[in-house]
């Protein structure tokens, strides 16, 4: 008699357990060993860094504003929490004090000025630590332009004692080309009197002064005028009151101013005016 | 290269002059400076005064004990490693 063994369902349960904890395993480390590459922390950086010199501009006479990026090596990100200087080193060997680079955004930019002390080759040599790199660039530094005196021959009579005062309190040029700053120097060159008040001014005095000698000639003609009409009756009246008067007598030769004595002896019309 | 005035626990200034084996100025291009005792390494803000010497002003080391300051300094791209022991009581 043969007995068989009754199936065992804990181990067939078992192996479906161990099966599914496998595959879960497996699929947890497929998608760590997928998410790690793409989406590695800052601090996971490591090894050497690239510097690359983005721009350079004049910042003064003999100071140059730089901006670098620094990168990391292996993967190219931006190395945001560097320690970055910039190195200038003399044709003669003489080093400057380094300069702080500041950080200039998050993408790995950092900016900052050197100021060379005297004209002549340097060469600044840009430096990253965490990460590590460096970069080199010459640099020619002309010597810094003599402003010297203001002896240009100033032939056109142009007042630009106001645009040189302006220069030199540290504003822009009074001509710089637009035109406003004409305008501006114009209202500077006198007492505080807009241009144009002076025609004017000019206009009302010479017309106040036609019109006051056209009133007084006016007054001046007419009392002429008056004074001749009352000359006049007074004439007539005087050679009718002598007409009156010599009735009797008869005319009397030279008296009057010449008028015909026929005519003044009859009473008239009083005179027009 | 010598640096801490102060051995007292609260702030230090720390000035790391950076000397050639026969003695003289080492001029370096940048340096970084770092302070650890029991917790992890905090790097410090570093003003260069000459090529040779940079200064670390108001280093907070607050604790008593032994803090290791490491200096790390870049000469011409070559990064050179200084590491000293400090104690703070």
């Amino acid at each position: 008699m043969t007995h068989r063994s009754p199936p065992v369902p804990r181990c067939r349960g078992l192996s479906v357990g161990a099966w599914l904890a496998a595959a879960v395993a497996t699929i947890g480390v497929a998608l760590g060993l997928l998410a790690g590459p793409l989406d590695s922390p800052a601090g996971a950086h490591d090894g050497k860094g690239i510097v690359t010199i983005e721009a350079s501009h004049p910042a003064g006479a003999t100071a140059v504003h730089y901006i670098v990026r620094v990168t990391w090596e292996d993967d190219g990100h931006p190395a945001a929490d560097a320690t970055v200087t910039a190195a200038a080193v003399g044709s003669d060997g003489t080093a400057l004090t380094p300069v702080t680079l500041a950080p200039a955004d998050d993408d790995g930019r950092y900016a900052g000025v050197v100021e060379f002390p005297e004209a002549g080759s340097w060469t600044v040599r840009f430096t990253s630590i965490d990460p590590t790199g460096t970069a080199e660039r010459s640099e020619e530094i002309a010597s810094a332009p003599t402003t010297g005196s203001d002896d240009d021959s100033d032939t056109t009579g142009d007042s630009d004692d106001a645009a040189d005062a302006d220069e030199a309190a540290g504003f822009a040029p009074a001509d710089d080309g637009t035109g406003s700053s004409d305008e501006a120097a114009a209202g500077d060159d006198d007492d505080g009197l807009p241009v144009w008040l002076i025609p004017v001014a000019l206009v009302v005095v010479i017309g106040g002064a036609v019109t006051a000698i056209g009133i007084v000639r006016r007054y001046r003609t007419e009392a002429d005028a008056e004074s001749a009409q009352f000359d006049a009756l007074e004439a007539s009246r005087m050679s009718n009151g002598d007409a009156s008067l010599g009735s009797g007598a008869g005319p009397q030769s030279g008296a009057g101013d010449g008028s015909d004595p026929s005519t003044t002896a009859e009473p008239g019309p009083p005179a027009a005016r | 290269m010598r640096a801490v005035d102060s051995v007292l626990a609260g702030n230090n200034d720390i000035h790391p002059c950076f000397l050639d084996s026969g003695g003289s100025p080492l001029a370096v291009d940048a340096a970084q400076v770092s302070a650890t005792t029991a917790v992890p390494a905090r790097r410090l803000p570093v003003t260069p005064v000459t090529a040779d010497h940079v200064a670390v002003a108001g280093a907070s080391l607050p604790s008593p004990g032994t803090w290791t300051i490491a200096v790390t300094a870049v000469r011409a791209g070559t990064p050179l490693d200084f590491t000293f022991e400090v104690p703070i009581t």
